[in-house]
């Protein structure tokens, strides 16, 4: 009893013991359990946070304009085969499916891609252009056998918008990863992928073994889901720490996430080379830098090669490294084929295949950087600088990556030659150009410099320089559209003038001969760019006369109403010069410049379209007036150099020199096209050449390649067309010239 | 074009352009007229110069109540049509019609009298 109830105390004493040690138990492990669950808690919604939302920033990518092919377009099949090298087609059988094209003399067959454009989807199809004496004569769907009159290809990538932190990514939707990527990267990064929970300690060994046996690194042990977390949550420091969370992670996102969420997200995330300051990350990011494609188009071998670029991006990198890359290629090829995802022949085969990256036809930002600064510009006056940079917004713009091409091939070509001229001014040269469609005021093509890297000082955009004799078209347009019944055939004094400055100055101005002329016609005087001529002229018209035409066009910068501005005694940017030029080249109507067609949102919904915008500010008669004088510039005034280059083509121009061959102007168009181009140095130096023996040159160089156009000789309501003699007074080389319709010709220099 | 040639062709010839029209036929009359504009705006591109593309997408500009832009597409196609009558009268027509709405009775009047009487000299009735 006693003991009984000693053994009672006790145990009293020991339950109560234990009831204590269960409350410290149980207080304890809830503890460890709240805080484990917490810590849980904490990783979740980690994870969550990622996941859901917008877990990648994709920066703007811009396009250029799409091609049109139609009837009746002058093409080569060369030429449309460097079109579709350009956005990535392949020569070969175009079964093989969208990105394919075959060729023959006359024929080419595209299998052309599925593509948003802002005015809807088109759907992949075999098209086969024919192509007859230069001209497009036939364009036919394969499978329906119906003609078309026209069809687009899809517009190139010419640049993207970064985000601060300089990753790039296309995202590819799970549906569209091709099943052989996710059969390399199952086979060489995580075998037992489909049915681990996380981590997969069989494939830690697995990989153990394999790198043991082979002697090099093989496989890792980490599961696809780990090295995920990796990506997404941790810093790259070996800890046994880090090691755990991830572990932790891993197996949270198992049982939050399919597995095909997570492997969409891995095959978005990883990192997969680097592209000068910018992380390639993902594998629709790497198709394309390193393929030109996307990642649908690619084969078995070069998907096995991306797959091979996670162990390790730059000691695998293909371009530097292609042996290297080659290896590491046929051993993800080997692995696949040892698991069954591939069969013998299909492993031949694979192995067989050279590397494919291309390299030489990715778009250098060297060459549209210019053009790129001003989308930018034009695109932040719209959007937070956030949403281009992270919402992966498609922007399509007006250029041309042809012409582009063509026009930064052409300043660097001839500003090399002409510095290699005994001249000893003509050193350290730069130049500004621009090519716009004469009636849209689309631009086709900038460049702001020799080589126009984006961020490069823009002188298209932001060098101010003094125009010269380009102003004196609107001297004479002033003239012609004024009530005073001036014509291509009214005399005008080319003689010395001194005209007394406000400050009582004289203003003695000179042509650049040093000569006089005398009694001139305005057709003569603007062909032969005479200043005293047209400084008589304005002083008839008067200076408000010109100065509000120039408002009238559209000219916006403040100006000063100096007699010399008569002589482009004012500084304007070569956009600005070609913003004046529109109103000539499309026939007195003003034209906005554009630079962006389209901006769509990342899934393709349509958010900003420009119209295409115009505005009369001229009578279309009295510009067609003008345009007929410019084009005495080129038969046989001071461009004539410019004749043997175009021959049987019509076009019209405007050489501008500045004082001590400062300034070296040429602004010009045809039927199709306006360009203007600047030659100068940047500290204001001479540059010993004028405009003709400068800008004009390149002009030339990019016109003849891009083709200008010839203007047409259709007839202007209020106008009538002249044959006039040249100004030696023959007849043989006789001008036709626009004349209004109330004006009388000189009788002696009409030629019938 | 070339050099010498005064004459238009009595109405629009080019596949490409045929094609913009009446893809913008369709698009007008199922009442999407922005589309239209923009199938018009997209054969401009390719054929800048061709004076019946200006001038259907002035008659939408018109239909849309934008009058201004109907005035300068109007003008614009007159200045290519050289000497189309019949394309003459309808873009003074519609210049006439843009004016009146925005109340410019007296120049709408002259651009009535113009279109009539490019379209007199032919048997042309709009």
């Amino acid at each position: 009893m006693k003991k009984s109830r000693l053994k009672g105390k006790t145990r009293q004493k020991k339950s109560q013991k234990f009831s204590r040690l269960y409350v410290h138990a149980f207080l304890v492990s809830a503890v460890v359990f709240i805080g484990f669950a917490a810590y849980l808690g904490y990783l979740d919604q980690q994870i969550q946070a990622k996941f859901s939302g917008t877990p990648w920033s994709v920066p703007a990518r811009v396009y250029g304009r799409p091609v049109e092919i139609y009837i009746g377009k002058p093409l080569a099949s060369e030429t449309l085969q460097t079109i579709l090298t350009g956005v990535g087609y392949q020569r070969g059988n175009p079964d093989q499916g969208p990105g394919h094209y075959n060729r023959t003399v006359d024929t080419v067959t595209i299998h052309t891609r599925d593509y948003s454009f802002w005015d809807g989807h088109v759907a992949a199809q075999k098209i086969t252009v024919v192509i007859a004496s230069g001209k497009v004569s036939r364009i036919t769907v394969q499978d329906t056998g119906r003609s078309l009159a026209y069809f687009r290809l899809e517009p190139r990538l010419i640049g993207k918008i970064y985000p601060l932190h300089n990753e790039d990514r296309i995202l590819v939707p799970y549906d569209q990863v091709p099943q052989s990527l996710v059969d390399a990267l199952i086979a060489v990064e995580d075998r037992r992928f489909f049915s681990h929970a996380g981590i997969d300690p069989r494939g830690i060994a697995r990989a153990f073994i394999a790198n043991f046996r082979s002697g090099e690194f093989v496989q890792g042990g980490s599961t696809l889901t780990q090295q995920l977390v990796k990506n997404f949550f941790l810093s790259p420091e070996r800890t046994i720490r880090r090691k755990l969370n991830e572990m932790v992670m891993a197996m949270l996102i198992e049982i939050r996430y399919s597995k095909a969420e997570i492997l969409a997200a891995y095959i978005n995330e990883v990192y997969l080379g680097q592209d000068g300051a910018k992380g390639i990350h993902g594998f629709g990011t790497a198709a394309e830098f390193y393929f030109r494609r996307p990642l649908q188009e690619l084969t078995t071998a070069q998907l096995a090669l991306l797959a091979g670029l996670v162990k390790g991006a730059s000691f695998y990198n293909p371009v530097r490294n292609p042996q290297r890359a080659l290896q590491r290629r046929n051993l993800v090829l080997d692995e696949m084929h040892e698991i069954g995802f591939l069969d013998d022949r299909e492993l031949a085969a694979a192995q067989t295949e050279t590397l494919g990256v291309d390299t030489k036809n990715r778009i250098s930002h060297n060459s549209t950087g210019a053009f790129l600064d001003l989308v930018k510009n034009r695109l932040l006056q719209t959007y937070q600088l956030k949403d281009l940079q992270n919402e992966g917004l498609r922007i399509f713009t007006t250029l041309d990556p042809l012409v582009q091409k063509q026009l930064q091939g052409s300043v660097q070509k001839r500003l090399q030659i002409l510095e290699r001229s005994s001249n000893k001014h003509t050193r350290d040269l730069q130049a500004a150009a621009i090519i716009s469609s004469a009636d849209t005021g689309e631009v086709l093509a900038l460049t702001g410099s020799r080589r126009s890297a984006a961020g490069s000082f823009n002188r298209a955009l932001n060098s101010r320089r003094p125009i010269g004799s380009l102003i004196k078209p609107f001297v004479y347009l002033a003239a012609i559209s004024s009530s005073h019944g001036y014509h291509p055939h009214t005399y005008i004094d080319d003689r010395e003038i001194g005209i007394e400055l406000k400050q009582g100055e004289i203003w003695r101005p000179g042509n650049y001969s040093g000569e006089s002329h005398g009694r001139v016609t305005l057709l003569e005087a603007l062909a032969r760019s005479y200043n005293l001529a047209t400084v008589n002229l304005g002083m008839e018209i008067g200076l408000d006369q010109v100065a509000g035409l120039l408002r009238q066009i559209g000219l916006e910068r403040p100006f000063n109403r100096y007699p010399s501005l008569l002589l482009g005694a004012i500084e304007l940017t070569p956009v600005e010069v070609t913003q004046l030029y529109q109103v000539l080249a499309s026939g007195g109507f003003r034209t906005p410049l554009t630079v962006i067609s389209e901006v769509l949102t990342r899934n393709g919904k349509p958010l900003q379209r420009s119209q295409i915008h115009i505005q009369q500010v001229v009578k279309p008669r009295h510009v067609a007036v003008i345009n007929s004088m410019l084009t005495t510039v080129v038969e046989s005034g001071t461009a004539r150099a410019l004749k043997a280059t175009f021959p049987g083509t019509v076009i019209a121009g405007k050489t501008g020199t500045t004082n001590d061959l400062r300034d070296s102007w040429f602004a010009g168009f045809g039927a199709d096209y306006l360009g203007v181009v600047w030659v100068g140095k940047d500290d204001n130096s001479a540059t010993g050449l004028t405009g003709a023996s400068g800008a004009m040159q390149i002009w030339g160089d990019i016109m003849k390649s891009v083709g200008p156009g010839s203007l047409t000789s259709l007839s202007v309501e209020g106008t009538r067309r002249v044959r006039v003699r040249d100004f030696e007074g023959n007849c043989h080389n006789d001008h036709t010239i626009v004349f209004p319709d109330n004006a009388a010709p000189e009788p002696g220099l009409i030629c019938e | 074009m070339q050099a010498d040639d005064n004459q238009m062709p009595a109405g629009p010839v080019e596949p490409v352009v045929l094609a913009a029209l009446d893809e913008a036929e369709t698009l007008a009359a199922r009442g999407d007229n922005s589309r239209a504009m923009a199938s018009l705006e997209r054969g401009i591109r390719i054929k800048p110069k061709d004076p019946w593309l200006w001038h259907q997408l002035s008659v939408l500009k018109l239909r849309s109540g934008q009058w201004l832009d109907a005035i300068a597409m109007a003008g614009k196609s007159n200045s290519l049509a050289g000497d189309n009558r019949q394309l003459l009268s309808g873009n003074w027509m519609v210049i006439a019609e843009a004016r009146e709405a925005r109340g410019e009775l007296t120049e709408a009047e002259a651009a009535r009298q113009k279109a009539e009487a490019y379209a007199s000299n032919r048997d042309y009735t709009e």
